[in-house]
C-alpha cells in the first residue's frame, strides 16, 4: 500500500469522527470542513507522522483539535476587527425517522453548543468517541483530573438543560 | 455511564459532505505528481510543526542570537582593544617607578590621616572642615617629596627639557608619559 492509499484509507476510516469533532468545536460546517482540509494537508506533507503512532485516530483527533482551536482564535480576531461573521449553528446530528428524537437531538446540540469549547471537546470525546480520560488528557494536552472535571461540569450543565425534554421522552417512550 | 449519558451517546453525527473527500485528498494528487515539491513541502511542514506553538517567540530568539553573535564577532575583530594587546605593551621602568611612587605617597597620606585621627582638635570646629584641610596639607607635603624624586629621575634620563619655575605634579606625569 503506497502513501496515497494509506492517506485515503485514513480518510475513509476516521473522517466521520474527525468531522464530528471539528463540528462540535467550531459549531460551523464550513469551518469544520476547513479544519479537516488543514489536517489532511498536514498529513499529506508528513505522511510518516502516523507510522510510529500507537493510535492513529488519537493523533488525527489531536490535529483536528489544534486546527480547530487555531481557527476559533482566528475567527475571534476577525470578530474583534468588526468583520461580518455569523456562526452557522445547524445541528450536526443525523436525522432520524422519529421527530421526537430529532427534537431531542436539536436540544442536545444547543445544550452542547452552549458549553465552553474546553468542556465541549471533552464531552464529545468521552461520550461519542468513547475515549478514556487518559486518552482525552493526552489528546488535548491537559491533565487527567482536568479532563475529568471538565467532563463532569459539562455533562451536569447539559443534564440540567435537557432534563425536562429527557424526562418527557422517557415517560413517553417508557424505556429510551 | 448513566442512562442520560448513554442516551446522548446514541445520537449519531451526520456524515461529512461528499465533496469534502475530494477537497481533502486533492493535495495528495497534486503533490504525488511532483515529487520534488513533496520534499520541500515536507521540510516546510517539519519546521512549521516544530515552531508551531510560538513562531514569533522563536523568531525573536533567533534575532537576539544573531545580534549577540554579530556583536561578539565585531568586538573580537577590533585591533587594539583586547586584554592581551594591552598586557603585552612594554612600559618604561622609570615611568613605572614614578607612577608607583605617586600612588604609594597618596596611600601613605591617606593612612597618616587615619593614624593621626586621635590628635584631631576638640569638637568646637566641625569635623568636615578639619579633615579635608589636614589631609590636603599632609598630601601636599608628601607630594613635594614625590615631585623632587620624579624631577630627579627625569633629569637623570636627560630626555626632557624642564621649564624654569614652579612645576605641578600633573605636568611631571604628562612629561613622563609623553
Amino acid at each position: 500500500m503506497d502513501v496515497s492509499q494509506k492517506i485515503a484509507r485514513c480518510y475513509d476510516t476516521h473522517a466521520l469522527a474527525l468531522y464530528a469533532h471539528a463540528l462540535v468545536m467550531t459549531s460551523d460546517p464550513a469551518d469544520a470542513e476547513e479544519v479537516l482540509q488543514t489536517v489532511f494537508t498536514r498529513l499529506i506533507r508528513k505522511p510518516n507522522a502516523l507510522q510510529s503512532a500507537r493510535d492513529e485516530k488519537a493523533v488525527l483527533m489531536k490535529w483536528v483539535h489544534d486546527a480547530a482551536v487555531d481557527l476559533i482564535r482566528s475567527n475571534a480576531r476577525r470578530r474583534d476587527r468588526n468583520e461580518t461573521w455569523q456562526a452557522n449553528t445547524v445541528s450536526p446530528f443525523a436525522k432520524t425517522e422519529d421527530p421526537d428524537k430529532d427534537d431531542y437531538a436539536k436540544a442536545a446540540w444547543e445544550a452542547l453548543n452552549q458549553l465552553p469549547e474546553a468542556q465541549r471537546s471533552v464531552v464529545h470525546l468521552r461520550l461519542w468517541e468513547g475515549y478514556t480520560f487518559e486518552t482525552i488528557a493526552s489528546t488535548l494536552n491537559i491533565s487527567i483530573n482536568t479532563a475529568g472535571s471538565r467532563f463532569r461540569y459539562g455533562i451536569d450543565k447539559m443534564r440540567e438543560r435537557l432534563r425536562p425534554l429527557y424526562e418527557e421522552l422517557k415517560d413517553y417512550h417508557g424505556c429510551l | 455511564m448513566d442512562a442520560f449519558e448513554k442516551h446522548l451517546s446514541e445520537l449519531k453525527f451526520q456524515e461529512p459532505p461528499g465533496d469534502l473527500r475530494e477537497k481533502c485528498l486533492a493535495d495528495l494528487r497534486r503533490i504525488s505528481d511532483t515529487p520534488e515539491s513533496q520534499d520541500n513541502e515536507m521540510a516546510l511542514g517539519f519546521w512549521s510543526t516544530w515552531l508551531w506553538p510560538h513562531p514569533k517567540v522563536w523568531g525573536g530568539l533567533a534575532a537576539v542570537w544573531f545580534v549577540c553573535f554579530g556583536l561578539n564577532h565585531w568586538t573580537l575583530s577590533l585591533p587594539n582593544y583586547n586584554r592581551s594587546t594591552i598586557a603585552s605593551t612594554p612600559i618604561d621602568p622609570e615611568i613605572q617607578k614614578i607612577t608607583v611612587l605617586h600612588y604609594s605617597l597618596a596611600l601613605d597620606a591617606d593612612n597618616l590621616d587615619s593614624i593621626l585621627e586621635p590628635q584631631t582638635p576638640p569638637t568646637e570646629v566641625p569635623e568636615d572642615e578639619i579633615r579635608p584641610n589636614a589631609f590636603l596639607q599632609r598630601y601636599r607635603a608628601l607630594e613635594c617629596v614625590w615631585l623632587d624624586t620624579a624631577l630627579d629621575t627625569l633629569r637623570q634620563r636627560d630626555c626632557v627639557q624642564l621649564p624654569a619655575g614652579t612645576v605641578s605634579p600633573n605636568e611631571v606625569v604628562v612629561w613622563t608619559l609623553g
